[in-house]
């Protein structure tokens, strides 16, 4: 079962790390008197602590420390967990690209 | 015994019961198999009639063929038959069938919960069904958006058929989800590792996990509507702090996931047909597995790009918009093995070969328009438009139809025994293709001239009308063509001569039994050493069928299977399921008087029904388990294991932790809505909030501590051979205080008409209210099981599974008492 679970953690960590930002980007957003800047600062620091987190999970499966059941098991853990990062730097990328808090006009 | 004496004995042991008794009784999963996957193309025969209608209406301007009060009602229930009747539960049939059989076991892990989850699909659908003949059914589309589904845009009693009647089909969704994972995770045949399982076994671990986490939120959205429209409870009225963009989230966090949900078994059914069709293996099976991994979670996080058009802040576009077009890159890994696969083998082209070519061309299509619409400029032109209505046909067609296509045309020789003669097929698949891609080239071109979805009627002179009526007379041609399906595979089921076992050479394990397939499956279980034991071993189902693998000694007159260890496949212990019952049915039946009470608001019955539920349930559990312990029984070929049931780690518990997984998600939609509520829904804060006081936080801590350290300490009683009494009273008191505290929450808040939060207050005070009476009710009734001597040292597993439950409610209460409270302590 471990196994399993460790096959599941490098995208459920992402899809947990895309929730809360995008969460927490309609906090800040909703904010009164909240200041875009500081917005998007916040959720760049997010964006390093989240990216921080799959790259710890990355090293941590390439380990010896973790057994795994089976090579392959390890072989397609790691996979993922490289993937994890890409679609993490990818879906988080418009943090740095976009404008914090506006709607653009229809 | 030789192998006839054999199979006459484990068919005694197994078979349904005869006549019309059998189909009512039957809790075996070939049969149960057979019956879903008829239903569900009945359900596909019915919501393409209705697809007829709507062409016949489009394919002229100005048409009188249907108003627009009937044309709303038949759009709405054809997608919502295609998707809620057809699609998932041809998913669930097919797998219920075939999944043992791949995986080398004689039965899903919970025969009768197959069962259960059947009848309430069959009892469901026909509610929806009804409606739609007595023309009261539902039409604000498929999904369903308040306002318009709201009491004031809906008034009378369509929209309550589709809450309520989709939320019972439902439950037999979660119910197969739950089978499917702890029978790919435990029912494997022995020396099944991870590695080796055949790739359709991955795919449907990854949907069910996907359903389980996928479903609940639109059950939440059901409910919380049904609420408002029944009690004014108002969710989503803006004016009392509601928020209707609240439904589209929680839909569509359902409603992304939902079609990768269908997509993905269809790919799972390639990944298997493919490489036989080529005589050749899976070219990267280790990517495929990734692939469908991470294609199923990623699937979660796309769900905003269906609301592209509702004013969301720039940054929240780009996140779901680049998500939305980072799912391509696992879809074309598994796209680019497929054609890997093909370039190195030698494809034969049979009927399912040409299947799979269909899907290709179609579903690439439909994928690259997805693409399109993942990027927002361009979605902003089309939304709502019929290009997304040409989108989403070939993905989902293209995408799951036709490979459902192949699928039944690759293993009609398993489910008949009989070998294709009459060829209507291959002309059928001709007018199919064809007619499909002349219809919906055709919507998306149109769609791109303007046309909007859901019209029932337009004016002449905008370009329309010629692409229209082609797309009309592709339709039809289409729709004959399915027409021929039904006729070929019924003569071939019915008429054609036998054929031989295996008749494409395949290498997985549902080729190794007789043809059609006996009650048992295997006389039997074959110990597995590689992908393809068919390859490796050619004389391997004639060797099961002497009862030269495990478990072949039919003396016990019991039905069983191995479980194994989830990663090696190392056999663990064996279980023995259930016999024939009426159990399931009579509970399906009664669940239905609950639903039927609320859509009929006939609200005594709800009670009523939910004792009578409660009862059956207890009926059921009651017949599990031994009052004494067994010592480990002999499974053949030198191996002697315990029994499940008296193992660490039951089948019960392991269906119990994916149930309350699913229920976590349920609950975590329910303080994201309360979240979303509270930060962007207007006019709040609400009136006042709750004042916590002192009497309910301290019934909450309380009671939560004494819960769990009860159960905890009532399991280390019957570990020492000692009684779990004093345990369990003091988790009783435990849950009874928690009861306690939900009930002063209600009774101190403003009524849940009041505004919004008053109603999510209900709502997660309710919540938690319900889990504590039902927990009670386990405690007590463990208590029973223990004076009744079916609990010791060994016999543990019901006391593992009260923990679970507990420590469950426990977290929920805390947390929900906590969400309540908060606003209140905080002003």
């Amino acid at each position: 079962m471990i196994d399993i679970l460790r096959l599941a953690l490098p995208f459920t960590l992402w899809l947990a790390a895309f929730s809360t930002v995008y969460g927490l980007h309609g906090f800040l957003c909703a904010t009164p008197g909240g200041n875009p800047i500081m917005a998007k600062s916040v959720l760049m620091i997010a964006w390093a602590l989240l990216l921080a987190l799959q790259v710890a999970i990355l090293i941590s499966f390439r380990s010896d420390r973790f057994v795994f059941s089976s090579v392959w098991t390890k072989k397609i853990s790691v996979t993922l967990a490289l993937a994890a990062i890409i679609a993490n730097i990818w879906t988080f990328l418009p943090i740095v690209v976009t404008t914090g808090c506006r709607a653009l006009a229809l | 015994m030789n192998a006839l004496r054999r199979h006459r004995a484990l068919t005694r042991i197994w078979a349904s019961d005869p006549g019309w008794k059998g189909w009512f009784t039957t809790v075996n999963h070939t049969d149960i198999g057979r019956m879903f996957m008829l239903v569900a193309v009945c359900f596909f025969v019915i919501g393409g009639l209705l697809a007829m209608l709507i062409r016949a209406q489009l394919a002229t301007p100005r048409s009188a063929f249907m108003g627009p009060e009937v044309y709303n009602q038949v759009f709405t229930m054809h997608g919502t038959i295609m998707m809620f009747l057809f699609a998932i539960p041809l998913f669930e049939g097919f797998t219920v069938y075939m999944l043992p059989k791949l995986l080398g076991s004689r039965d899903l892990a919970f025969p009768r919960l197959t069962a259960y989850g059947f009848w309430c699909y069959v009892f469901g659908g026909s509610m929806l069904v009804f409606s739609l003949v007595a023309g009261i059914a539902p039409d604000s589309g498929w999904f369903m958006y308040p306002p318009l589904s709201a009491k004031l845009g809906s008034p009378g009693i369509n929209t309550d058929f589709w809450l309520i009647g989709i939320t019972f089909v439902e439950i037999s969704a979660i119910s197969a989800a739950v089978e499917i994972v702890v029978s790919v995770l435990r029912y494997r045949a022995p020396g099944m590792s991870l590695d080796k399982m055949p790739i359709y076994a991955w795919y449907a671990l990854v949907v069910a996990v996907m359903i389980l986490t996928g479903f609940p939120p639109l059950i939440l959205g059901s409910i919380l509507l049904e609420l408002e429209r029944a009690f004014d409870m108002p969710f989503f009225q803006v004016a009392e702090g509601g928020d209707s963009l609240l439904w589209q989230h929680l839909f569509w966090l359902f409603g992304h996931p939902e079609v990768y949900i269908i997509f993905l078994p269809a790919a799972g059914v390639i990944s298997t047909i493919l490489p036989v069709m080529a005589r050749t293996t899976l070219l990267g099976y280790g990517w495929v597995v990734a692939a469908a991994v991470s294609l199923a979670v990623l699937s979660f996080g796309l769900w905003v790009h269906h609301m592209f058009t509702t004013g969301i802040p720039h940054m929240g576009l780009a996140f779901f918009s680049a998500a939305s077009t980072l799912v391509a890159v696992p879809t074309s890994i598994q796209i680019f093995a497929w054609i890997g696969t093909l370039w190195r083998g030698r494809p034969e082209r049979h009927l399912p070969m040409l299947w799979i070519l269909a899907f290709f061309a179609t579903f690439v299509i439909g994928g690259l328009t997805g693409v399109m619409v993942a990027v927002v400029p361009f979605d902003w032109q089309v939304h709502d438009t019929q290009f997304i209505v040409a989108h989403l046909h070939y993905v989902l067609v293209g995408g799951f139809v036709f490979p459902m296509l192949a699928a039944l045309y690759y293993w009609l020789p398993n489910v008949t025994g009989r070998q294709r003669f009459f060829k209507l097929g291959e002309t059928a698949f001709w007018l199919i293709t064809l007619g499909f891609h002349v219809t919906f080239l055709a919507v998306h071109w149109v769609g791109l001239l303007g046309m909007r979805r859901r019209i029932h009627t337009y004016e002449e002179g905008q370009g329309w009308e010629i692409v229209n009526l082609i797309s009309s007379i592709g339709g039809f041609v289409t729709a004959i063509g399915f027409g021929l399906v039904i006729i070929d595979v019924a003569l071939n089921s019915l008429v054609s001569h036998r054929g031989r076992r295996n008749p494409w050479r395949a290498g997985t394990l549902e080729w190794a039994i007789p043809m059609p397939t006996p009650a048992y499956n295997f006389a039997s279980l074959p110990r597995v050493h590689s992908r393809n034991p068919m390859a490796d071993d050619p004389m391997l189902a004639n060797r099961l069928a002497r009862g030269e693998g495990l478990l072949g000694d039919p003396g016990r007159g019991q039905r069983e299977t191995l479980v194994v260890d989830v990663a090696t496949g190392r056999p663990d212990a064996i279980v023995v399921f259930p016999t024939n019952t009426a159990l399931p049915i009579v509970m399906a039946l009664v669940t239905g008087g609950l639903f039927l009470g609320m859509l009929l608001k006939i609200y005594w019955l709800v009670p009523l029904s939910a004792l009578g539920v409660a009862a059956l349930v207890i009926r059921w559990a009651w017949s599990l388990g031994d009052r004494r312990d067994e010592g480990r029984q002999s499974a053949g070929a030198g191996l002697d294991l315990p029994l499940a049931s008296q193992t660490a780690e039951p089948p019960g518990w392991w269906g119990s932790l994916f149930l309350l997984g699913a229920n976590a998600v349920f609950f975590g939609s329910l303080l994201f809505g309360y979240a979303f509520l509270w930060t962007i829904a207007p006019n709040w804060p609400p009136p006042s909030y709750l004042n916590p006081g002192l009497l309910g936080p301290a019934l909450v801590l309380a009671g939560m501590v004494a819960a769990p350290f009860g159960a905890h300490l009532a399991g280390r009683r019957v570990d020492a051979g000692m009684t779990p009494y004093p345990g369990l009273v003091l988790s009783l008191v435990g849950m009874l205080a928690g009861i306690s505290a939900m009930v002063l929450i209600m009774a101190s808040s403003q009524g849940p008409q009041t505004h919004a939060y008053d109603a999510t207050v209900w709502v997660i005070a309710g919540y938690g209210l319900f889990h504590a009476a039902v927990v009670a009710g386990m405690i007590i009734f463990v208590s029973a099981r223990a004076m009744a001597g079916f609990l010791s040292a060994k016999r543990n597993g019901e006391l593992r599974i009260l923990r679970i439950w507990v420590n469950y409610t426990t977290i929920v209460i805390l947390l929900g008492a906590g969400a309540i409270y908060l606003p209140g302590l905080l002003t």
